[in-house]
């Protein structure tokens, strides 16, 4: 099948756009062809195989190649669907909103240009990876630890921009970001914060610089091209202690949750932990075939042996505790109080663990940030899928988080998957990202799936649960549910769409903002 | 090869779908390859990587890449051409391609084998130099 073009681009201007990107980058970095495939979504969810579909894509190794690249795309009105590392996987990979687009791979841009271990941050391209980032800190011997992720190969600076989290006590990405370089639509580059003042060096250290804070209108959006970003990392902690507790009964999470809350406003919870359901664990280190022949979601009596075999509850709450024992062993103490309330509750350390691979073993790992891919052992569950999230927030609440277990594993099961969800612990709110794994090979469940998950963002919009991340499949979808005031919000997106990007070229549809010729296109 | 170790491993070749088997055959009877891995939670894996004549290196996996990744196939890859060939989960190979692909050319043939494996093989060819400077030489502020 022919690679589609964009809407208004014939052939051949688009074969007189690659022509200009390839004297920019060299020929080998502009993949077009049978190249193109690696950028298709892994993980597609339509059973169209025209949608979702990039024509070509480009690697540039520098800030003025994508400077160079946004002129030329300017010129001929190409799409450009930028990617860091496009290793975005359950959201879409590389792969863009809008067919016929050119993937921006700046998988090149993979310089750490600075890690400065008096202060903690690093300043980084798009094209770092945590392990590269990792790897860098440790063969110099900082005393620094990143923040990672499920997934290690993904980028640094992609994760923190499309507010992805991890599970030390600098989780939230975004939060931990600290100076940006923006290439605008226009070629012009920005710097903002404290990078706008020549000469100054603060601008991994101070967030706000002077004037209006604009770094958050270029995460999960399509106003500009970030090139360089700050990164704070975490002083390594004079001790380390992980922990797992586990959870025998579905219905236990309402009392958990309202355990948890105050921890974590007093800081007690240090990092941003996870309670994990039964399955999810579980799906890392065995199979579903291992213990039950069905094709429907697992009944209770198997749920229990699982349970039984692999140490684990049906709600499982791994956190860390970071410090010199002397503030641990406290911090442990009223952890360990709050919880031992709950019937059936158990409390493991990392030495009473002894089957091996272990669920607790392998996120002591992740808690003190190494970079891994064991996450994706949960594919394996149905024997071999696809997966896409689903993830509402809400308060940091019992009532919040049994109401939505009970509204998302319902529906989750009565479309004939298993329920693997987590709830992730931010300062103030609880993100339930729900794994949906399904076949990707099957039409059939595909569409079951996409059935499945419009019926969830409905209802849970409903109940006023705004997704924060999602499949570029339901960008459209979930912006539409953020749409207070006669769609206010997105009516600001789109008037500074069409200011700082008036052709429309960056990363149409992201996040459901699209340029003005586009809209009006779809309207049409 | 003892009396019964042969019979399981025949029948484990018998059982394979015949998407496999010509697949099976032909690699067997052409270059070796360096690096097998096989997911050792299910005995069909283990059978069948036994008999695999064309066999450099077993490893046993269990469906992570990640240590193996970071023990030495990360520099392998970039080094030189190689043949991997593996019997395991998806995630174990789709990791392991998506890893490789970053480095080298691949060229991947993946089979179902029943609910749980995968028969895969995978031959790489280091890609070139990306072009841009290395990050481990670069450690100062722009």
């Amino acid at each position: 099948m022919a690679e589609p073009l964009p809407p208004g681009l014939n052939a051949e201007r688009m074969a007189e756009a690659l022509e200009r990107f390839r004297r920019i980058v060299g020929s080998d970095w502009v993949f077009a062809g049978d190249k193109v495939a690696s950028y298709d979504d892994p993980y597609t969810i339509p059973n169209n195989p025209k949608l979702y579909k990039a024509h070509a894509a480009v690697a540039p190794a520098s800030t003025d190649g994508v400077r160079a690249i946004v002129k030329v795309a300017n010129e001929f009105h190409v799409p450009l669907w930028t990617v860091s590392r496009g290793k975005n996987f359950a959201y879409g990979g590389a792969a863009p909103v809008l067919s016929g687009s050119v993937v921006l791979d700046l998988s090149r841009m993979n310089r750490i240009l600075e890690v400065n271990e008096e202060f903690g941050y690093a300043l980084v391209e798009p094209g770092v990876s945590y392990f590269d980032l990792y790897q860098y800190i440790q063969e110099r011997g900082l005393k620094l630890w990143i923040d990672v992720p499920d997934p290690g190969w993904g980028s640094v600076v992609g994760n923190a921009l499309d507010h992805g989290v991890g599970y030390t006590p600098y989780g939230d990405h975004f939060g931990m970001q600290c100076g940006m370089e923006v290439v605008l639509a226009n070629g012009e580059i920005v710097r903002t914060g404290m990078g706008a003042m020549p000469g100054n060096n603060t601008w991994q250290l101070f967030k706000y610089g002077f004037g209006p804070y604009v770094d958050g209108i270029f995460s999960q959006s399509n106003f500009g091209i970030v090139t360089k970003m700050g990164i704070w990392l975490m002083a390594e902690p004079a001790g380390y202690r992980p922990y797992l507790i586990t959870f025998p009964r579905e219905e236990d999470i309402e009392q958990v949750v309202e355990i948890v809350r105050p921890l974590r406003l007093n800081n007690i919870l240090q990092n941003a932990a996870t309670i994990r359901s039964l399955v999810l664990d579980a799906a890392l280190f065995t199979t579903k075939s291992q213990y039950y022949s069905g094709t429907d979601p697992i009944p209770g009596s198997v749920a229990r042996q699982i349970m039984a075999d692999q140490e684990i509850g049906m709600w499982n709450f791994c956190g860390a505790l970071y410090g010199p024992p002397a503030i641990t062993d406290v911090l442990w103490a009223a952890t360990r109080d709050a919880f031992a309330s709950i019937p059936g509750v158990k409390f493991y350390f990392p030495e009473d663990r002894k089957r091996r691979p272990d669920i607790l073993i392998h996120r002591a790992d992740t808690m003190k940030g190494i970079p891994k891919l064991t996450e994706f052992g949960f594919l394996n569950w149905n024997g071999g899928g696809g997966h896409v999230g689903f993830s509402p927030v809400s308060p940091i609440t019992g009532k919040d988080a049994i109401k939505q277990w009970r509204m998302v594993s319902g529906r989750v099961r009565e479309h004939g998957f298993d329920y693997m969800g987590l709830m992730a612990i931010g300062f103030r709110e609880l993100h339930h990202v729900t794994v949906i794994v399904y076949n990707q090979n099957d039409s059939a469940e595909r569409q079951r799936l996409d059935e499945l998950f419009g019926l969830l963002v409905r209802e849970a919009a409903a109940e006023g649960y705004g997704e924060y991340r999602t499949h570029i499949k339901y960008m459209d979808t979930i912006a539409a549910t953020y749409g207070w005031n006669d769609n206010a919000l997105m009516k600001m997106h789109q008037t500074i769409k069409d200011a700082l990007d008036p052709n429309g070229i960056l990363s149409p549809g992201k996040s459901g903002i699209w340029p003005r010729h586009l809209r009006e296109e779809r309207k049409a | 090869m003892r009396r019964r170790q042969f019979i399981h491993v025949a029948a484990a070749y018998l059982l394979l779908p015949a998407a496999v088997k010509p697949c099976v055959a032909a690699r067997s009877a052409s270059k070796r390859h360096k690096n097998i891995f096989f997911d050792e939670r299910f005995p069909r894996a283990r059978l069948l990587a036994a008999s695999w004549s064309d066999v450099d290196t077993l490893t046993a996996v269990q469906g992570d890449i990640t240590p193996f990744w970071s023990d030495g196939l990360d520099r392998m890859c970039t080094e030189s051409p190689l043949r991997l060939r593996g019997v395991t989960t998806d995630s174990f190979q789709f990791c392991l391609r998506i890893l490789v692909g970053e480095h080298a050319d691949v060229a991947a043939q993946v089979t179902r084998l029943d609910q749980n494996l995968f028969v895969w093989t995978m031959s790489t060819l280091p890609k070139p130099n990306n072009g841009t400077t290395p990050w481990q030489s670069r450690s100062h502020r722009v």
